[in-house]
């Protein structure tokens, strides 16, 4: 009864403010060339119908980190650039702590956040300096720093390694 | 252990490299059962089960996307084009696959399986498929007559993926159990090994327990060692001021004897003095060697010297050098020998006579007043196990008893006396600065001798003490019987003794010969009654009845002995004296004089009635 009675006494000039936030938000930057990632799920900023896509080159405004490492997946030593999903979500205002990753053959894994922000893995979009092909596990694949420590050679993170990512879905777990 | 390599150098030796050697056994278990465990858990972080599974899953993925590339192509119609990539993007997702199996961990592992045939058959499908990016560029760009070359191609590669995936998933398996033949090899091993280890720390336990018990008394050894050196020192001060003390007395004796004998004129205090210097250094003398004799035995070095002599005489003489002193305290000494014993024995008689001081000294220290008795007799112990001496024939065993009826040693005397060498957990003899220097080595002696050496004392009622010695007995030993002066049969006499060890003791001398010896105990002369000899000792009586006694006897003609004062020195009726110390070898001629005349007698009594027979 109090929230009708305090929605009925808000100020004309208040709701056309929020209006304008709404319309705003949702006129977030669109994706110009191919999309290679859609965000969904707990974010607040979307740039399609509740959810964000993203090209590459919109990617790449997000903060950039490199990761050199050997794999299992592999030959040899490779340097990984790409960004992180701490960023990604703090550019989509989410509050989320876990990560539903999809890729294209529609495998799917869970990712906390905070091996993001913690663990130092990126979601690589350049493998050498070049962008990803599909043949080279991309566009998108998450990479840990597996030569910097030793506590990430094991089955957990191999797992999470996932590769040619498509999708991305936000998820706030509160325990 | 400790005892069975006791003395054995090279034993502890090998002992001490066994340990060496097991402890390094030890450690090059303790390494080896790491070291596989190590092994073991980098091999499994190699060999995980993720490279397995991961070679299974991009086979079958390949599989799958291979038959998403073909539905997708079949599913292609005109409305379709132009593709704008779609199909390049289709191709890479498979030829991402083949990638995958062909680098990296996985490909590694699967290039093992069955000889390389996965090898082989994977590089055919990567060059077919590889041949097919023309003819995908040529429907890119909207040209469809490709197509169904395409497709046929692509399902003729069918039965080569799916060969390839048969072969991956048998190779894997293969893999697997081999990993886990492997690890479980491993897992046995270090089972094996930790059993071992077990059984080596156990077994190392079990050594460090006895180490540190061993440890322990070597610790205990050496402190008592210590205390024992300690001790031998203190004996050693102790013993030198022992002698000190003991050699003083006769010195000083000696020098102030000598300072008044320079002062002397008359020729009888000359001739006194003179004595008593004698008599001092006697004493000095024989002081020093048993000092010097007390020392031999410590030292183990002290042999015995066993010599035929003449029983009686030796142990007479011990008896006469306290003469004396004994005659000084007024005690009255007797000596018994038992005729059963023979004559002449074979015996280190210097060291028995030390013996017999000794317990004479104790003795009479101890008397003040009284009678001290002396008997040498066969002992009831069975004579030890000893090779016989030169020119004897058997081994047997006497016992000395010395018995006096003095005031009884004190405690703290009797209980460091009581040392039985024998018996275990037992010092080898008492000190001589708590029991004396005579006893210390009177102890010493008799069980060097092989002797055992016993006594009883009761307050104010004396001590008396049993030592038994072991003697040989020489070949041309006389017969032990016939020997002393025999009286006739039923010769008796009466003793007139209130103390009645010294009466017993004067029976058994009369008994040997051949006089029944009736003791009046309470003293009373019984001058009414018929003997053929009366002994006057010891009676209160006397003063009273003394000389109607004496008359009584004189009357009846019956001899008198005695060493009773007044009666000795009674000049109405004249009694043979005793001397004391009261020996068999007194009472002989005396006895032998009175009874002879009888014996004669009876003889020729009994020579006749054997004629007339």
């Amino acid at each position: 009864m109090r929230l009708c009675s305090s929605y009925t006494n808000l100020n004309p000039l208040v709701l056309l403010f929020l209006g304008v936030i709404s319309i705003a938000s949702y006129a977030a930057d669109k994706p110009k060339g191919r999309v290679i990632l859609t965000v969904s799920g707990a974010i607040n900023t979307s740039n399609s119908e509740q959810e964000s896509a993203f090209d590459l080159a919109m990617l790449e405004t997000l903060p950039q980190h490199f990761i050199t490492t050997h794999n299992p997946w592999t030959k040899g030593i490779h340097t990984y650039q790409g960004f992180s999903a701490a960023d990604l979500l703090k550019q989509l205002s989410s509050t989320a702590t876990f990560l539903q990753v999809t890729a294209l053959n529609e495998y799917m894994t869970e990712i906390p956040l905070s091996d993001f922000t913690e663990n130092g893995a990126i979601l690589a979009t350049h493998l050498d300096g070049k962008p990803m092909s599909v043949r080279n596990l991309g566009p998108i694949m998450v990479i840990y720093p597996f030569d910097e420590r030793e506590e990430l050679k094991s089955e957990i993170f191999y797992g999470r390694s996932i590769w040619q990512i498509d999708r991305i879905k936000a998820i706030v777990v509160t325990e | 252990m400790e005892r069975l390599f006791k003395g054995n150098t090279w034993l502890s030796k090998f002992k001490l490299w066994v340990l060496y050697g097991f402890i390094a056994f030890i450690i090059a278990i303790t390494i080896a059962v790491f070291g596989i465990i190590t092994y073991t858990s980098d091999s499994s972080k190699n060999n995980s089960r993720r490279v397995f599974e991961s070679s299974l899953w991009n086979t079958l993925q390949l599989q799958i996307q291979s038959y998403r590339f073909l539905n997708y192509l079949i599913a292609l119609e005109d409305s379709d084009y132009p593709l704008n990539g779609n199909a390049f993007f289709e191709y890479d997702l498979l030829m991402s696959r083949v990638d995958l199996l062909r680098q990296g961990d996985v490909g590694s592992l699967i290039r093992t399986f069955e000889g390389g045939r996965t090898t082989r058959l994977l590089n055919i499908i990567n060059g077919e498929l590889e041949l097919l990016s023309f003819n995908l560029s040529k429907i890119e760009n909207g040209d469809t007559s490709y197509l169904p070359d395409l497709i046929e191609r692509i399902q003729r590669i069918e039965d080569q993926i799916n060969e390839f995936v048969t072969l991956v998933n048998k190779g894997s398996n293969e893999f697997i159990s081999n990993q886990h033949r492997t690890l479980q090899k491993n897992l046995d091993d270090i089972q094996l090994l930790s059993m071992a280890l077990l059984a080596c720390l156990l077994c190392l336990c079990f050594f460090t327990v006895k180490g540190l018990t061993e440890l322990k008394n070597v610790i205990r050894r050496n402190k008592d060692l210590k205390l024992g050196i300690q001790t031998i020192n203190e004996d050693k001060a102790n013993l030198l001021s022992f002698v000190n003390q003991e050699i003083r007395s006769p010195i000083n004796a000696i020098l102030g004897t000598a300072k008044t004998l320079n002062c002397t004129t008359s020729k009888n205090d000359i001739k006194v003095l003179s004595k008593h210097i004698d008599e001092s250094g006697h004493q000095l003398l024989q002081t020093i060697e048993m000092l010097s004799d007390l020392a031999l035995i410590d030292a183990k070095q002290l042999t015995l010297n066993p010599t035929i002599e003449y029983l009686q005489n030796s142990v007479e003489d011990c008896l006469a050098i306290f003469e004396p002193q004994m005659a000084r305290k007024n005690l009255q000494s007797i000596l018994y020998i038992d005729p059963l014993l023979p004559k002449d024995i074979s015996l280190d008689f210097i060291r028995t006579k030390e013996i017999i001081v000794a317990l004479l000294q104790n003795a009479i220290t101890h008397t003040p007043s009284g009678s001290i008795s002396l008997q040498i007799r066969p002992s009831a112990l069975s004579a030890p196990q000893m090779p016989l001496a030169t020119d004897t024939k058997e081994i047997r065993v006497l016992q000395i008893a010395l018995r006096d009826t003095g005031l009884g040693m004190p405690n703290e005397l009797q209980q460091n006396l009581r040392v039985n060498p024998y018996l275990p957990m037992q010092k080898e003899g008492p000190l001589p600065s708590k029991v004396g220097l005579s006893l210390a080595l009177c102890h010493k002696l008799v069980y060097l001798m092989q002797g055992e050496m016993h006594f009883s004392c009761a307050p104010q009622k004396g001590c008396e003490f049993w030592v038994d010695i072991p003697f040989y007995v020489p070949n041309d030993c006389p017969s032990t019987k016939q020997l002393n002066f025999q009286c006739p049969d039923q010769t008796q006499a009466l003793i007139i003794e209130t103390d009645i060890h010294l009466a017993k003791i004067i029976s058994l001398q009369l008994a040997a010969f051949n006089i029944d010896a009736v003791i009046s105990k309470d003293g009373s002369l019984q001058e009414y009654k018929n003997y053929d000899m009366v002994i006057l000792g010891n009676t209160p009586r006397f003063e009273r009845d003394g000389n109607d006694a004496l008359q009584q006897w004189k009357t009846k003609s019956c001899p008198i002995l005695g060493y009773h004062p007044q009666a000795v020195n009674n000049s109405e009726y004249p009694i043979i004296p005793l001397q004391f110390p009261l020996t068999q070898t007194q009472l002989e001629p005396i006895i032998a004089s009175l009874f002879s005349y009888q014996t004669t007698a009876s003889q020729e009594t009994s020579s006749k009635a054997h004629k007339n027979d």
